[in-house]
């Protein structure tokens, strides 16, 4: 949803940010007193976080599209926490050559910084997404708590309102699995949602630092790079994260769910909408069970450099064989009141008196499984996770069906890169027939998903949840025969579609 | 007559002023307001944690929620999580009380390679009924179809204390004999015969709980169908 303009204008003025900036700056001065460093640390800390609190209200809980307001924003936030971190890094080292790694102060020191290192993984998603994330600092300050044994010393935390029993290792856990989601497959709102249980899940965050058995991410405590899978094969200290007890932690985040609960109960992530959490709940299984099986490589990508037309959305796609004949308008009407009935030829009619602007994107590369897209940020501003998408090669005559599985902005800006996820080559629109108690035939046109292999058991039809619901038998002619079909399965789904798996209740020979 | 103007315009600028407050609720922001407020003290999410008794260098102990459930909102939340989760298949919990319906469709789940699903289904509509043998059963065959040991074993100890009496008994021994054979529960099945449970859906050894079909002329209607699709495809784009 697209704000109103006049709307577009309206500063957020919840927290002065000015003020909070000045007193961060005021910190990273050269400071020779490491008391006062900290203290200031904590102050500002203190007073950024609860400011932090309303500005995740507004930015997460709006359903509308983020306008420049919001980007400011949020790249202040995202600024705030980096600088944090940096700060926090740099004062916590002094801490550690002052007095020790022991001394309470220099531990909530090392907590916080982690904290904010967390946050800033988590926000650059939304600011700066693709940007390389150097972990190598967070690294340190886990080695060094580690050395001195001071990883699982319990402090609590405050995280949106709430109040957490955390440890160095589980704030360094989270700064890490946030950088593993956090790659533009979630939006904000599920990377709030994933954070949210990162903190229920703290006690589960307990590295070892043998490779466990069974599945476990691996974190290489002398790199700058996030989490891995499976053993290291080089020499250098790693901590492994055993997966057993993050399975176990969700099912239990299940288990509330399917008991009406929302977990956690308080905090930003628990007014978000419930179809975000179910979302979340099935990448992060999704995720977890991938681990527990042998890696399977990554389907090959090929670099491309070829534009197509991009069809946004089931209506665009009904109406995308119309598209490809044009013909005069009088004989695109006369044509509409052919022997298949008007109603299903009028989108078709509609696209050849109206000019479209056909939105052009570049195909970066391509796999098996999907495509990478550049395209103008204007043209695809619409465009979010889960939508319906078909790709038209330039001679309009092939086309790919697909689901956006990603989307950030661009390095380039007022560009944006897509993931898409491939669905199946894009057959044909049918024409069908359902009866309708008190009205008789009625034409309904369906676009035909044809399956891997010529057995039909993966066919299926696009259709809108409505259409799904109510369709009921329809018939198909196709050939010399009449089939009749039903809807009953839903394949995939996304936002306004549903690919559909059918039966084909009979078939007779015409006449 | 100024009076009544006064009243008039008085009325209109709180209705105004009351549609406004409900435009500018989200359905979600409205359930929020029904949620209790946020705890914001240690010790609400997790159990505590006594750091005497603690050695330095053991983690924290495991978290149990200990949520509140208010009875018509945690209900409410239920639908919106089976209708989000089972989209156009189930509309919320009451949904789930036709039981072939559910097997029906946890099959249609399995066949699509959704087998978590499929399950996650039987055991939502097996906790709202805990007495239909159909879902329970269905739960079962699904498991052994999958080959996963664990759950059938924990599907068939439920089914057990839920409904000792069966018949269906000895066709649960017998498949968990077939994946564990090392489970006392299953022991009665020691001499059945050898791979009389191999094969999936409608065979002779195999109970069919899920209720798929014996008839294969819809795969061949299905296979027929998909090739005169194919062939229009082609005609269109020619």
């Amino acid at each position: 949803m697209k704000r109103d303009a006049a709307f577009a204008f309206v500063p957020i003025t919840l927290v002065d940010e000015a003020g909070i900036r000045g007193r961060i700056s005021a910190i990273d001065l050269p400071c020779a007193n490491v008391a006062a460093a900290t203290q200031g640390f904590f102050t500002v800390a203190d007073e950024f976080a609860a400011a932090k609190v309303r500005l995740r209200a507004v930015l997460i809980e709006t359903s509308l599209e983020w306008m420049e307001e919001e980007k400011r924003c949020a790249a202040f936030v995202h600024g705030c926490c980096d600088d944090l971190a940096r700060i926090g890094f740099r004062i916590a080292q002094s801490g550690i050559a002052t007095w020790g790694i022991e001394e309470p102060r220099v531990l909530r020191l090392i907590a916080r910084t982690l904290q904010f290192m967390g946050d800033t993984v988590k926000w650059e998603m939304a600011v700066t997404p693709g940007a390389s994330q150097d972990l190598a600092k967070t690294h340190r300050l886990m080695r060094q708590a580690l050395e001195a044994a001071q990883h699982r010393h319990p402090m609590a935390m405050q995280c949106d309102g709430l109040t957490w029993q955390a440890t160095i290792e589980g704030l360094y856990f989270r700064a890490l699995l946030l950088g593993w989601y956090a790659s533009g497959a979630l939006n904000c709102k599920q990377i709030e949602i994933i954070d949210s249980w990162i903190w229920t899940m703290m006690p589960s965050l307990s590295g070892v630092v043998v490779p466990p058995p069974g599945a476990a991410f691996r974190a290489d405590l002398d790199s700058h790079d996030g989490l891995r899978r499976g053993p290291r094969q080089s020499a250098g200290p790693s901590l492994y994260l055993p997966q057993a007890p993050l399975i176990a932690d969700h099912q239990k985040i299940l288990a509330e769910f399917q008991a009406g609960r929302i977990v956690p109960h308080a905090g930003t992530a628990s007014r978000l909408r419930i179809e975000e959490h179910v979302h979340v709940l099935a990448m992060v299984r999704r995720n977890l069970r991938e681990s527990m099986r042998e890696p399977v490589p990554r389907a090959q990508r090929t670099r491309c450099d070829r534009s197509c037309e991009m069809l946004v959305g089931l209506a665009e796609v009904r109406a995308w064989r119309g598209i490809a004949a044009r013909a005069p308008l009088v004989a695109s009407l006369m044509a509409a009141g052919d022997s298949r009935g008007s109603r299903a030829t009028l989108p078709s009619v509609m696209d050849q008196v109206y000019e479209r602007n056909p939105r052009i994107v570049a195909i970066t590369d391509e796999s098996a499984n999907g495509f990478g897209l550049e395209a103008d940020e204007e043209s695809c501003n619409s465009l979010a996770q889960g939508d319906l998408v078909a790709l038209i090669a330039v001679d309009g005559a092939t086309g790919s069906l697909a689901r956006v599985v990603r989307r950030v902005p661009a390095r380039t800006a007022g560009r944006v890169t897509l993931g898409l996820s491939r669905l199946a080559p894009l057959a044909t629109n049918l024409h069908l027939v359902r009866e309708v108690a008190g009205r008789g035939p009625e034409p309904v046109l369906m676009p035909f998903v044809p399956g891997a292999d010529a057995s039909g058991r993966h066919d299926g039809f696009l259709v809108d949840e409505d259409m799904f619901r109510q369709l009921g038998v329809v018939t198909a002619t196709l050939g010399d025969r009449h089939y009749q079909l039903r809807l009953n399965r839903v394949r995939e789904r996304g936002r306004g579609w549903v690919l559909a798996g059918f039966e084909v209740i009979s078939a007779q020979s015409r006449g | 007559m100024n009076t009544l103007h006064a009243v008039l315009v008085l009325l209109l600028a709180v209705a105004v002023a009351a549609l406004v407050r409900r435009g500018r609720d989200t359905p979600g922001l409205r359930l929020a307001k029904l949620r209790p407020r946020a705890p914001s003290r240690p010790g609400t999410h997790r159990a505590h944690v006594a750091h005497a008794a603690r050695p330095p260098d053991a983690p924290l102990p495991s978290f149990e929620f200990n949520l509140p459930t208010i009875p018509n909102l945690a209900a409410k939340l239920r639908d919106r999580y089976i209708a989000a989760r089972f989209p156009a298949m189930f509309g919320g919990g009451s949904a789930l009380a036709n039981p072939a319906n559910v097997v029906r469709v946890a099959r249609l789940y399995f066949e699509e390679g959704k087998a978590d699903r499929a399950q996650e289904l039987l055991g939502l509509a097996s906790k709202q009924a805990p007495g239909e043998a159909t879902i329970r059963l269905a739960q079962l065959e699904l498991a052994f179809l999958a080959r996963d040991a664990t759950r059938y074993l924990a599907c068939a100890k439920d089914f057990r204390e839920a409904l000792p009496d069966r018949l269906e008994w000895a066709d649960i021994t017998r498949l968990g004999f077939a994946l564990t054979p090392e489970e006392p529960l299953f022991a009665g099945a020691r001499d059945t015969r050898a791979h009389a449970h191999a094969h999936y859906g409608p065979w002779p050894d195999t109970p069919n709980w899920i209720q798929a079909s014996w008839d294969l002329t819809s795969d061949v209607l299905a296979a027929d169908f998909h090739a005169a699709a194919m062939a229009q495809s082609t005609e269109e784009a020619a």
